[in-house]
């Protein structure tokens, strides 16, 4: 800070700043001469060809200044836009200021700016400005007591909950999913798994994966309207056992798969990698043969808490032989042990699949050196995103099959990463440490596909008999789509794909496949069917939390739990407040959400408040002019063939958009809490009013 | 942000010449002279590199017209340049999820010519959809699947810089492609190609149109013949139109491999006929057109032309969102009245237009006061530019109104070079204000509404102006008869060229209007708000080139002045059908976004993806597996998009028939809605006493009448011309038009004397120049026939 007994004061510093770059320019500036010149009053009241210099203040509302808005008075004012050569000072309307001059720093641009934000004072001391603590904002924070009973707590299962009437299903990112969902879903695989047994039941897992095998499109416009389908279809299957279960998408970009280096992200999500439960390890040590010493079982429990993740196969194998010690186990077909091994790592985890190698290739390549593929960015899906055409964003129609870029890459290259090279096809190799590995001829890129072909067999595999699951192929079953779906990560990978392209029909409404009425077999839909993914009942959302209130009584003031935003949220596009299931309200009312502002009422400032999130009004509905009855709340199900428009008093679902607010609440903590205040036409809180079923946080990616 | 690659200029101009191989690169500056290049389409840089070689032979030794070539190349647009700059060979390239280094460009372009299957061309009828009851077609006696052969169709056509540099838009199909051409034997000529494209060593596109070959199918007696303006069975000419696309190559050391990505959109290319008057403007040209068409229909500048009472904070909406466009348009649209056009660079480049054809018309060049810039004229800009003047106090007002005014002074200076102590004086101060102007057409009150006093000399010779310029509505206006009081009582309306229709009663416009933009920054500067650059310090005026208002636009740096720059020197009107393309240019429906024309892209991108070509490693260069489940369309469909030949096809065939007749047209001017009136059908005597006609000039810039054709040199080595007919032995008949079709390549290109030296022309009226050094200011060269005079002496 300076302390040289510097008297001249702030102005007189911004009229020398200004008359130095204007020296020599004999500027008249619209018949207003140097407008700084000639006092503080004269620069705030001066019009450049209409343009203010100075903005003028917006005036105070309800006696709160209005110093907090984000946009500080300078940057409205002409006399720095045109400094900065900021529109209308372009070049276009007007050159930058000053005219005929020279550019003034921005150091000293800044200055003024801050000059004018500080109310242009006439008489302050240039070098004392600097020294004056700026003063806190303080005043107006009272507490009001919350009433104990209005905070709401989290609903358990997070994100798989039942939907009324009008809303969509959701289907969310996998790597948000907490270990209760994702035990729900491996126990709906594992449903689906069990009815292998039948062979000709249609919704076994198996005869599921035989529609990939047998009418998957790829290359052309079909890609991704059949693969909607196949997924909708499956998902129904898996919703005739569990109803409020979705499919997970794999969102592969997120940080923690460094798509930069994807060697040493996490390659794939955890929740389909291999692990061990403590009650797979037990059964396993039963079977082991010789049985592992004490110090081995000890260590291989160790494996289960904290849970130990492994990509691959390979990985878990070399573990047990290298760490933990046990070696009696080798990549042959027929090693009893390593057959116990995979039985425990099935039992385990359900969405684990031993068949699946990924990021291994050849001579421990990388896939870039290998395949000459790459795993996709997010800098590379926002190029693929950007595409203007469904053409070149989803393939070709009859006359120009074509890929689309989202098909060909990042689509085959993820089948290509999960799917993977088996360094120790053919049971060949060791799972020692320091050994070689296997060395095989490298493929020239041409003979790739061909090769794939050739090495990916489905013929004869009887898919998830165990005898399948202990063999040594070459190749990962995602490496072909002749076998892909029978690894249970083609559907997160298809799942996000198919949110792309929901995304991208956003940007693009009206870019569809050329032939909308093209039949997508087996099933009937066309092409056009699967335009809108409403009609499949489904929606993304990165994340959500469901608070349930319940319809019982009125709620005054809502104020949930404080949520937590883990890291892997915080990425989200946009974050929105949902009400859920409202009745028809007697009175029309404002309702205002507040973010972490657990006391907030009726009176709290809502303009300059970093914490106001939004409102949404509702209009009443007014006292009933029928008969009894008239105005009862319809049954949530229309009766079977009731086809009429939906009933009057059917109750709604209300949302606001809380983005902006959210990423302020967020760059300070990593809580949300939602306050929900009911303002009435008296513009006083409304505790008697409001119902709903339940009010939801959600993130869009 | 992503990296987002486009073609500009998004519409390019070629066009046609008989010279067999050469050719020169299309002017990218307003009025500027086309770049000289090598046989690949490389530009001819100065020895000293400091720029471009311009084009002073038009011809070849054979006194063959050379091509204009249209050249495309491709601009990123980045976080580094959200204006866009040229990509190079050898530049980081992003897209479609791959990086890498940029190899080299693969270009594909479809030039089609559909004028022989589209509608007879009836002036305005069309401009809205045609009425499929009374809308007859060209050739209607040809019906059904035959009229696909009406097509000129040679197919699509790709090149490269690394195996394929050229490629012709000939019968041949390239091999691949089951071309549609008109017969060999049509007649005076054959037309054998639609032109050719080429890749320059910087992996930029060039596109040559055809030879101006124009024939006619039918034989026998009498013909070939040509017995209308724009409608002639039979016939086919060599121009064409189409769009243009374009695929990066890039080697991606990520993966070791060559991957592809395209460009965001096609762009477009227009062939048309030369420009036999490069260096002067039209009055209303294309880029005046498209300008005022993209504020008023896709929000190209919401702080000019949007919503009223939001000029301070305007609205960004996307040119390229049909819905919000929609939303916006059905708002309260204004043009923003505190908008302050500035003078030099805005309102005298459009002043100084019409003084510029009395080099090309005899009607100007015998009479040409009231466009006079010199001292006493009404169009002199050192008075027209001055802007008002206010003061608090009336003694302030009167001493300022004695005291000339600097500006004006240093223009005198600059124009009276001989009587430096003249200029100074207040008599030549007064001498400028005795102009025929003096007198007011309106009287502005001395004290403006806040008080202050108002010296304000000049302001009754601009409203002069701005009152005589004819407005929206009054197409059909001659002159303005019922404001007796009015100085501009009887004075017809300008400007005064010909309108989209001054021939038949349906949806007449007889009279050419300027655009709204143009209209309304005119009105502000006659106003009195405007910005004057030399009163503001912003430019020089010892140095400031004023009479050659064009030379300060420097060559293009990003695409958008790149896209304006070119349609600059294409003709903006009057579209009747017009000069390379027509009124189809004023429709909203063809855009995509501004500047840029929807492509129906089945037509115009490549067979592949770039995906596909990704998955193949290779981008093959014939599309030979071309298949398309119907031929190129009879009909449009806006809501798709252009195919090749969609533009073109509304203009004149053979193009030759209307070049030749547009050069003046009798307009009835006896009633306002009616070109045809039919006295002798009722033996009406009064009227046929009462008819009365104006002779007038279609566009002069475009199709010369007269011009001053280079004769020789003189002992000084100075030009030697004489003054005579452009045309000459071509009448205004339809006999006329068709020796056009075989004398239009012998005709002169006129250009701006050479001999005067840049700072002599820049800084004084071209009259006064003329008169001071006895010469003229342009002249024509190159006339066939005519020997190439040699100059005797080196000019000093």
């Amino acid at each position: 800070m300076s302390c040289t007994s510097d008297d001249s004061t702030r102005y007189q510093r911004v009229r020398e700043i200004l008359n130095d770059a204007a020296e020599g320019s004999a500027a008249d500036y619209g018949g207003l001469g140097r407008f700084w010149d000639q006092g503080v009053d004269y620069l705030k009241s001066a019009r450049l060809h209409g343009i203010a210099m100075i903005a003028i203040a917006p005036h105070s509302c309800c006696g709160h200044s209005a110093k907090q808005s984000d946009d500080p008075l300078s940057a409205a004012s002409g006399l720095i836009q045109g400094l900065k050569g900021a529109a209308p000072f372009d070049g276009h309307r007007f050159p930058p200021l000053p005219w005929g001059g020279k550019r003034v720093a921005d150091t000293d641009i800044q200055f003024i700016a801050d000059w004018i934000d500080a109310g242009c004072p006439d008489d302050d001391d240039a070098s004392a400005a600097e020294a004056i603590p700026l003063q806190l904002e303080v005043e107006g924070v009272s507490y009001i007591t919350v009433r104990s009973n209005t905070e709401f707590g989290l609903a358990a299962t997070g994100a798989w909950r039942t939907t009324r009437p009008g809303e969509l299903k959701q289907r969310v990112n996998l790597d948000c999913l907490g270990e209760a969902e994702l035990d729900r879903l491996r126990g709906a695989f594992r449903q689906l798994y069990s009815l292998n047994d039948w062979p000709e039941d249609r919704r076994s897992y198996n005869n599921q994966a035989l529609i990939h095998q047998n009418h998957c499109q790829h290359g052309w416009e079909r890609f991704l309207t059949w693969h909607r389908a196949y997924l909708y279809e499956f998902e129904q299957n898996i919703q005739d056992f569990f109803p409020e279960i979705t499919l997970p998408y794999w969102d592969w970009t997120m940080p923690q798969y460094r798509p930069d280096q994807p060697e040493l992200g996490w390659i794939i999500p955890k929740s389909l990698q291999a692990f061990l439960t403590g009650e797979a390890v037990e059964a396993m040590l039963a079977k082991l043969s010789p049985t592992a010493t004490a110090e081995q079982a000890e260590k291989f429990f160790g494996l289960t808490e904290p849970r130990r993740y492994f990509v691959s196969q390979n990985a878990f194998f070399r573990h047990v032989y290298n760490v933990i010690g046990y070696a009696f186990i080798t990549p042959k077909t027929d090693d009893l042990n390593r057959r116990v091994m995979i039985d425990a790592l099935l039992m385990s985890n359900a969405l684990w699949y031993p068949l699946r190698y990924p990021a291994e290739y050849q001579n421990g390549g990388t896939i870039n050196q290998v395949i000459h593929y790459h795993y996709p960015s997010a800098q590379d899906i926002r190029e693929i995103m950007s595409l203007n055409n469904f053409r070149d964003f989803g393939g070709g129609s009859i006359y120009d099959a074509a890929f689309g870029f989202l098909d060909q890459n990042p689509h085959n290259t993820l089948h290509i990463w999960t799917g993977g090279q088996n360094p120790n096809a053919d049971g060949k190799g060791s799972y020692e440490e320091g050994l070689p590995e296997v060395q095989t001829p490298a493929m020239a890129t041409a003979q790739l596909g061909e090769r794939r072909s050739l090495m990916v067999r489905a013929g004869g595999r009887r898919f998830h008999s165990r005898p399948d699951m202990y063999t040594q192929p070459a190749l990962g079953d995602m490496f072909s789509n002749l076998t892909a779906s029978y690894d249970p990560v083609f559907w997160p990978i298809h799942v996000n794909v198919d949110r792309l392209w929901w995304e991208w029909q956003k940007l693009n409404p009206n870019s569809t496949p050329v032939e909308l009425d093209a039949i997508l077999s087996p099933w009937n839909y066309t092409q056009r069917d699967t335009l809108n993914t409403a009609r499949f009942g489904y929606e993304y959302v990165l994340n959500t939390c469901f608070i349930p209130v319940g319809l019982d009584a009125p709620v005054g003031r809502f104020l949930s739990q404080p949520i937590p935003v883990s890291e892997r949220t915080r990425g989200f596009r946009k974050a929105e407040v949902r009400l859920h299931w409202v009745p028809q309200l007697d009175r029309s009312c404002f309702i205002r959400v507040f973010l972490n502002q657990p006391d907030a009422g009726a009176h709290t400032d809502w303009r300059d408040n970093s914490h106001f999130a939004g409102y949404l009004a509702i209009f009443g509905h007014g006292a009933c002019y029928g008969g009894p009855g008239h105005c009862a709340a319809p049954p949530p199900k229309a009766r079977e063939y009731d086809l009429r428009t939906p009933n009057h008093n059917m109750p709604r679902n209300h949302r606001v958009d809380v983005t902006d607010c959210a990423r302020r609440m967020l760059e300070a903590g990593d809580v949300l809490q939602i306050t929900l205040v009911v303002i009435g036409g008296d513009y006083e809180e409304e505790i008697d009013l409001l119902k709903l079923e339940g009010v939801s946080l959600n993130f869009l990616d | 942000m992503v990296s987002i690659y486009k073609i500009h200029p998004a519409i390019g101009i070629a066009r046609l010449g008989n010279s067999e191989s050469e050719f020169y690169i299309a002017p990218e500056v307003p009025a500027g002279l086309p770049v000289e290049c090598d046989a690949q389409g490389n530009p001819t840089l100065n020895p000293d590199g400091s720029g471009p070689v311009l084009v002073k032979s038009f011809k070849d030794k054979d006194g063959r017209i050379k091509r204009q070539a249209a050249r495309f190349q491709v601009f990123v647009y980045d976080e580094d340049t959200p204006d866009g700059r040229p990509l190079k060979l050898g530049d980081n390239v992003y897209g479609g999820g791959n990086h890498g280094t940029l190899i080299d460009i693969q270009w594909r372009v479809y030039l089609a010519n559909k004028k022989a299957s589209w509608y007879r061309f009836q002036q305005r009828e069309g401009e809205h959809g045609y009425d499929p009851a009374t809308q007859q077609r060209r050739n209607a006696q040809i019906v059904g699947e035959e009229r696909d052969r009406l097509i000129i169709d040679p197919g699509p056509r790709s090149v490269d810089t690394r195996t394929r540099r050229r490629a012709s838009f000939d019968r041949s199909g390239n091999g691949t492609y089951a071309a549609t051409f008109p017969p060999e034997n049509t007649a005076p000529y054959t037309i054998n190609t639609l032109g050719e494209i080429l890749a320059d060593d910087q992996a930029r596109l060039l596109v040559l149109g055809g030879h101006g070959c124009s024939g006619s199918e039918r034989s026998g007696p009498g013909e070939p013949q040509i017995g209308d303006y724009a409608n002639n069975d039979g016939w086919f000419d060599d121009t064409s139109d189409g769009p243009v696309m374009a695929r990066l190559i890039m080697y991606s050391e990520q993966v070791g491999q060559t991957r592809f990505i395209d460009v965001d959109y096609p762009a477009w290319v227009l062939i048309g006929y030369p420009r036999f008057v490069p260096q002067i403007l039209d009055m209303v040209t294309m880029d005046d057109v498209l300008y005022d068409l993209n504020l008023r229909q896709f929000a190209y500048d919401t702080s000019l032309y949007g919503e009223y009472g939001a000029f301070d904070s305007p609205t960004k909406i996307p040119g390229d969102d049909p819905a919000a466009l929609q939303h916006w348009q059905a708002g309260r649209l204004t043009w923003n009245r505190a908008y302050k056009p500035w003078f030099y660079r805005d309102i005298w480049p459009i002043l100084f237009r019409p003084n510029e054809f009395i080099y090309l018309s005899d009607i100007l060049a015998q009479s040409n006061f009231p466009h006079d810039q010199e001292r006493r004229g009404t169009f002199n800009p050192c008075l027209l530019g001055q802007t008002p003047r206010r003061f608090g106090q009336y003694a302030e007002w009167e001493a300022a109104s004695k005291v000339p005014n600097p500006v004006t002074l240093a223009c005198l200076n600059a124009e009276n070079p001989d009587k430096p102590r003249f200029a100074a004086t207040m008599q030549a101060v007064r001498e400028s204000q005795q102009s025929e102007a003096r007198v007011e057409t309106r009287h502005a009150p001395l004290q403006d509404n806040e008080g202050l006093w108002v010296l304000d000399p000049y302001g009754p010779m601009r409203r002069f102006l701005f009152d005589l310029l004819r407005r929206g509505g009054e197409e059909n206006e001659f002159k303005v008869e019922d404001k007796v009081g009015s100085r501009i009582h009887n004075l017809p309306l300008m400007p005064l060229l010909c309108g989209d229709n001054p021939i038949s009663d349906i949806a007449a416009a007889k009279f050419l209007k300027l655009t709204d933009y143009q209209l309304f920054i005119l009105r502000q500067w006659g106003e009195g708000c405007f910005i004057n650059e030399m009163e503001e310090g912003w430019i020089d005026p010892k140095t400031y080139p004023v009479f050659l208002p064009n030379s300060v636009i420097k060559p293009p740096e990003n695409g958008r002045q790149l896209d304006r720059g070119v349609l600059s020197n294409v003709l903006g009107g009057a579209f009747c059908p017009g000069g390379e393309v027509g009124w189809i240019m004023r429709n909203p429906s063809i855009y995509r976004e501004p500047y840029r024309i929807k492509a129906d892209r089945s037509w115009s991108d490549f067979l592949q993806t770039a995906a596909q070509a990704n998955a193949q490693h290779v981008s093959p260069l014939d599309d030979v597996t071309f298949a398309i489940d119907s031929p190129l369309s009879q009909n449009n469909n806006f809501a798709v998009g252009l195919q090749p030949g969609d533009l073109t096809k509304y203009m004149a065939l053979p193009w030759q028939a209307d070049f030749n007749e547009c050069t003046t047209q009798t307009i009835n001017i006896t009633y306002a809605d009616w070109n045809n009136l039919y006295p002798g059908s009722e033996n009406d005597q009064r009227l046929m006493l009462d008819e009365k006609t104006w002779e007038t000039l279609w566009w002069p810039a475009h199709r010369p009448l007269q011009s001053n054709q280079l004769t020789g040199f003189d002992s000084q080595g100075q030009p030697e011309t004489t003054w005579t007919t452009w045309s000459q032995g071509i009448q205004q008949t339809n006999a006329g038009d068709f020796k056009m079709v075989s004398e239009w390549w012998k005709l002169g290109f006129i250009i701006r004397n050479p001999y005067i030296p840049e700072n002599i022309a820049a800084s004084m009226p071209s009259t006064l120049v003329d008169q001071t050094y006895n010469t003229t200011s342009y002249y024509s060269i190159e006339r066939y026939g005519t020997m190439p005079p040699v100059p005797k002496a080196k000019s000093t």
